[in-house]
């Protein structure tokens, strides 16, 4: 009993932290419809800069008070102008890899600021002073988080329901539109809710950092772990969300004391008391979503979406995959080894990305776990193929990512949105605290994998098994083309602008979406093959949970909709070592030159995140538009046929009519966007044309 | 951007191997054996420590292209370490040491007329192979330490490249062909010195031990090699289990160790997870009679952040401890050169390794005279034999690729580590003995035992 009693106390204690995290994970998804992966790190960058105050010299109280009323809202202001706003109506998946740049920019951002091995630490409240009740031990440090948490309750009750702005928050969370309309600002209302959200978010890295250590990478991730609590309250609901936060932090301490023995029927090298015990979060994640009820089918295409998915063509995709087979022939045989095996990576990392092509670009929906669908590849590879490679591995490995990819499906159907991937991510993390930890799986770290062999050709050459993949890269990648291009393509398109179109017109919805997360598992635990390859070892750690954001993140960078835009991003996130090597050393005014540029080439994610916010296309999209401006202004300069004006900027042909007023040059430019020539539309009288126009008819 | 990057450098308890002197003093180029050097005494000129310093003034002329990374005047190393993965700064010591050793050994005049070209290449934990590769070009690797180092340990044999690391952390590393580790830290041993000290002080302990480790792959790996070992010393591990990275839940499980009386406490992790376990412990008054801890526990911070209640904490040590510089010239030499060269070196015990594997590199190539060749290198550190970085670190015989018998426990005391055993008054016959003073060096019979229920000698990594 007495044991009992102490858990119960560590359990609120833990939830409390868990309700402080998750409320500020609410309150922010609730006004802005973003929900926000970098809350963790914010989290982090308020725990040092509490360190710092400490270290100035301030007492612990004023510290907290500085960064709960100054560095928390001056942050989460800046977040929100400089990052989130706009992201209201953009696609899912661009909202999702905005707060995953976010996070990976103040990941790299904090140990610039806070060099490491220094002697970070914030001590507990109270240290070392406890209460003893009914036998238990109670420390002063637990009671106060339980007290801070409280007063968060109470506090956020108080704002919504007793403040102006605080009743216009509750507003937008009900209807944006209206709150507009009503002429109030869902701007500065967001940015106020960030800024709230942004120093609770500081106020949870302080109570996690004083009961573990201060140290950025674990203090981002530690909030994954109230993901769960703020699903409970459907991002939505803050008591409902402190409710979940306890039942959470009570699960985890009572697994945590009482989940010891695994049972006797386990074989030798499977462990299931343990590693439950430390993924309760991330299970309960899982089942609440599971639970969930169904959310309605969405009957329309988002209201004015930015992302554009660009029909391929055939012969582009053809040529475009033979001279990547082509160039990479010809530049490997002037690459080092070391360079030939890191683009090597990028083509393996770029054949997963491609995972997320038809499932996310086509299909719409967001998969966080593509890096673990090529672990388990990996894994099949491993085992089946020896170090030998058996080729027939291969397919036993594609075909295993592919059945637990309809396994992870199958309950999943029903999630939408940020929903399913929080789903996929839970998932994810089940694999690496679960799976990929089983001695009987991963006997050491490692597993040893060979490279595949090609019609008896070895591919032990490093500049072999490059060009090897660039010609995966090209056939996979053609497969995706003429899979958008035939009816499997066009069912995920209706699919994701209209799922209830969808089902009007009976298109088997489960069946799509069970098959389009099979084939994608299927790519990428193909990607997981060839990336074992690289390094000719399946190694266990490489596809931990995390590791899927880099990938999310840099595909979208590149372009999640075309796989061109895998290539760059496949590529680009393996340059980055090479790039670093390439920093010049020079001296800027009285800096040291390198560190400084090493830096901010360690910030360019959060630089791909902003400009995703502004344009979600991708790289791919936005070189293309470039390049076709330039071509056209070329055309226009050797004096060849004249290009209408209003050509370069077809898009503008959007808001024509809603926004602005047809005029003449608009017209020639709907007409040049439809395809009809100088000619034909010069015989064509636009209503209310000049008498001149009229003339030439006649004539 | 791994975070189990915190699979960290988990490196097994003690030392260089050997327990015959027959080969200290055995006409070595430069090696003078492991002689009592601890008593304060200045160093002589053109001395580091014990051992002639292998860098001087010399000529090129004679000095040929000799092999891969080799020009008449240049010799190109590399070192590879991982502070630039997810956990940043991870083990910058082992760069800043190997930095220092290379700048000063060219101030002195490089080795035989060549100076030393040193690249240091940051591996990020998943990159080892490419830096390996990328590495193949240069005359040989020095002084370095991968997370994952298994993950190039083959490249390196294939291309010929003599390895002369800091430590070894993986298997396929530690077995490796041509790679010669100051201390080597061979898997399929385990040093049980500690246990038996633990066991002789406090009887009452073995029996009723607790392990805990990070859930990682390395720690799992470090702590099943660890319970098997000591359970053949007598131990018996009552409570066992697992905790996440950076958990947030200590509490319930300090209740399970303190229900199931556990005596003595172990943990496989980074360091600085211990920190909160002793602040959990504190609260519900568990104090166990003794908790011992790997040598990656030793960094200077331990000490200042842990609670009182962590005194009396034991640390395996293999190092001469930077809190008796003062009683080792060497150290005192190695700490001069830091301070002079870089004076924001991470002072760490993996950073003293790195310069040892420096210092035996290139006492190794000055051995060699005009003719450097990577099979001429192979050679001479063989010759070598008995390796103690001039007095930086307990004995070795980097060549054997065997794990030394000599150790020291250092204790958390009053925010500092002080030595514990052996203590040059209470154990004086022990810290003097004539293998390395200072240490304990029992016989390999009985400090060392074998770990067999993983056939590790077959995953190191063989020429193909």
């Amino acid at each position: 009993v007495r044991d009992l009693l102490t858990f119960t106390v560590f359990g609120i204690a833990l939830g409390a932290v868990y309700a402080v995290a998750a409320s500020g994970l609410v309150l922010t998804y609730a006004t802005s419809g973003i929900f926000n992966f970098a809350h963790g790190a914010i989290g982090a960058f308020g725990a040092f800069a509490y360190w710092q105050l400490l270290h100035l010299g301030l007492p612990v109280v004023p510290s907290i008070i500085v960064v709960l009323v100054v560095v928390g809202p001056a942050m989460g202001a800046l977040v929100e102008r400089v990052f989130m706003r706009g992201l209201a109506d953009a696609a899912e998946i661009t909202r999702i890899v905005v707060s995953i740049a976010l996070l990976f920019g103040l990941m790299r951002l904090i140990p610039i600021i806070w060099a490491p091995n220094r002697n970070y630490k914030i001590d507990r409240f109270f240290i070392g002073d406890k209460i003893t009740l009914g036998g238990a031990s109670i420390g002063y440090h637990e009671l106060v988080t339980i007290a801070i948490a409280a007063l968060v309750a109470l506090a956020l009750r108080a704002l919504l329901y007793g403040t102006r702005s605080g009743i216009a928050m509750r507003a937008v969370v009900d209807s944006r539109t209206l709150v507009e309309l009503n002429g109030a600002r869902p701007n500065r209302i967001a940015q106020a809710s960030w800024g709230i959200g942004a120093s609770l978010a500081a106020l949870s890295g302080i109570l996690v950092a004083s009961v573990t250590s201060l140290e950025a990478v674990s203090l981002t991730f530690l909030v994954v772990n109230a993901y769960a609590a703020a699903v409970v309250g459907r991002l939505t609901n803050l008591p409902r969300t402190f409710v979940g936060a306890l039942i959470l932090g009570l699960a985890q301490s009572y697994a945590q004391g009482y989940l010891r023995d695994n049972p006797s029927w386990l074989p030798d090298g499977w462990d299931l008391a343990t590693n439950l015990r430390l993924a309760i979060p991330v299970l309960m994640l899982f089942v609440v979503l599971m639970l969930m009820p169904d959310a309605p089918l969405r009957p329309h295409g988002l209201t004015r979406s930015r992302e554009r998915v660009p029909r391929p063509s055939w012969t582009r995709s053809l040529w475009g995959a033979l001279a990547l087979v082509a160039a990479t022939f010809v530049l490997s045989g002037f690459m080092s080894g070391s360079n030939q095996l890191t683009w090597s990576k990028g083509l393996a990392y770029g054949v997963i990305m491609l995972s997320l092509v038809p499932l996310t670009g086509y299909g719409g929906q967001v998969s966080l776990a593509p890096l673990t669908f090529a672990g388990i590849g990996a894994y099949g590879w491993a085992t089946w193929g020896g170090t030998g490679g058996a080729p027939l591995a291969i397919v036993a490995a594609i075909a295993l990512a592919a059945v637990v990819g309809a396994l992870v499906a199958l309950p999943a159907l029903r999630l939408q949105g940020i929903y399913l991937a929080l789903a996929t991510l839970a998932f994810a993390y089940f694999v690496e605290k679960v799976v990929f930890t089983q001695r009987a799986l991963f006997p050491s770290a490692n597993k040893a994998a060979g490279r595949p062999t090609l019609f008896g050709l070895g591919l032990e050459s490093n500049r072999a098994y490059l060009v090897f993949l660039a010609a995966c890269f090209a056939v996979v990648g053609l497969g995706v083309v003429w899979l958008r291009l035939g009816s499997f393509g066009r069912r995920l398109q209706a699919m994701k602008d209209s799922p209830a179109a969808c089902a009007t017109l009976g298109i088997n919805l489960t069946r799509t979406k069970v098959g389009v997360f099979m084939l994608s598992a299927a790519i990428a635990g193909f990607g997981g093959v060839l990336l074992a390859g690289v390094t000719n070892t399946a190694q266990a750690d490489e596809y931990s949970a995390l590791q899927n954001l880099p990938i999310v993140l840099m595909a979208a960078a590149g372009g999640i909709a075309v796989v061109s835009g895998s290539l760059v991003g496949g590529l680009l996130l393996a340059s980055f070592t090479i790039m670093q090597t390439l920093v010049p050393d020079l001296g800027l005014f009285g800096f040291d030159g390198k560190t400084v540029l090493t830096n901010v080439l360690l910030l360019a994610p959060a630089i791909a995140g902003v400009s995703l916010g502004r344009d979600p296309n991708g790289m791919v999209a936005l070189i293309g538009e470039r390049v076709r401006v330039a071509n056209a202004r070329r055309i226009e300069q050797r004096g060849a046929p004249p290009t209408p004006e209003s050509l370069r900027h077809s898009l503008d042909i959007e808001p024509m009519g809603i926004d602005q007023p047809f005029t003449d040059d608009a017209l020639v430019a709907i007409d040049a966007a439809l395809g009809l020539d100088d000619e034909l539309a010069s015989l064509v009288v636009p209503v209310g044309a000049s008498a001149e126009g009229a003339d030439r008819v006649d004539a | 951007v791994a975070v189990v990057a915190i699979a960290l450098t988990l490196v097994a308890g003690a030392c260089g191997s050997r327990a015959d002197t027959s080969s200290s003093g055995g006409g070595n180029a430069g090696v003078e054996g492991p002689a009592n050097n601890t008593d304060g005494a200045t160093v002589a000129d053109g001395k580091f420590g014990d051992i002639d310093i292998p860098c001087g003034p010399g000529s090129s002329s004679g000095n040929t292209a000799s092999d891969t990374g080799v020009t008449a005047d240049t010799i190109a190393i590399s070192t590879l370490a991982d502070p630039g993965g997810a956990k940043q700064g991870l083990n910058q010591g082992v760069f800043d040491s190997m930095q220092v050793f290379v700048e000063w050994c060219n101030d002195l005049g490089g080795i035989n007329g060549r100076k030393l070209e040193l690249s240091l290449r940051d591996a990020a934990l998943f990159q080892y192979k490419e830096k390996v590769v990328e590495s193949c070009d240069d005359f040989a690797m020095v002084g370095s330490l991968g997370v994952f180092d298994n993950l190039g340990a083959q490249d390196q044999v294939n291309c010929g490249l003599p390895n002369i690391p800091a430590e070894t952390v993986n298997p396929e590393q530690s077995g490796a062909d041509i790679t010669f580790a100051p201390t080597p830290n061979p898997p399929w041993t385990y040093p049980v010195t500690a246990a038996q000290y633990v066991k002789s002080n406090f009887p009452d302990a073995a029996p009723k031990a607790a392990m805990l480790y990070t859930n990682t792959s390395v720690t799992k790996m470090q702590s099943d090699r660890q319970i098997e070992a000591y359970q053949s010393q007598g131990f018996s591990f009552g409570y066992s289990s697992a905790v996440n990275i950076n958990e947030s839940a200590w509490g319930p499980l300090v209740v399970g160790m303190k229900n199931a009386g556990s005596r003595y406490m172990t943990l496989s992790s980074t360091w600085e997870e211990i920190v909160p376990l002793f602040e959990a412990m504190d609260q519900q008054d568990f104090k166990p009679d003794v908790v011992e801890l790997e040598a990656n526990f030793y960094n200077e911070n331990l000490p200042k952040q842990a609670p009182a209640s962590a005194d009396g904490t034991l640390v395996r040590l293999m190092t001469w401890p930077f809190e008796e510089a003062d009683q080792n010239p060497t150290m005192t030499q190695y700490l001069g050169l830091i301070d002079k060269y870089k004076s924001d070196a991470v002072r760490e015990y993996l950073g003293v390794k790195a310069f040892s594997a420096g210092l035996l590199f290139a006492t190794a190539v000055k051995a060699m005279g005009a003719d450097v060749t990577r099979a001429g290198l192979v050679e001479q550190i063989a010759r070598i034999g008995t390796w103690d970085g001039g007095g930086l670190h307990a004995p070795g015989e980097p060549a054997k690729n065997e794990r030394g018998t000599c150790m020291m426990l250092m204790k958390i005391e009053d925010g500092k580590f002080v030595r514990e055993y052996p203590k040059p008054d209470v154990d004086k016959e022990i810290y003097d003995n004539p293998i390395a003073k200072g240490y304990a060096c029992p016989d390999a019979s009985t400090a060392i035992v074998p770990i067999t229920s993983t056939d590790f000698r077959a995953l190191g990594a063989r020429k193909q």
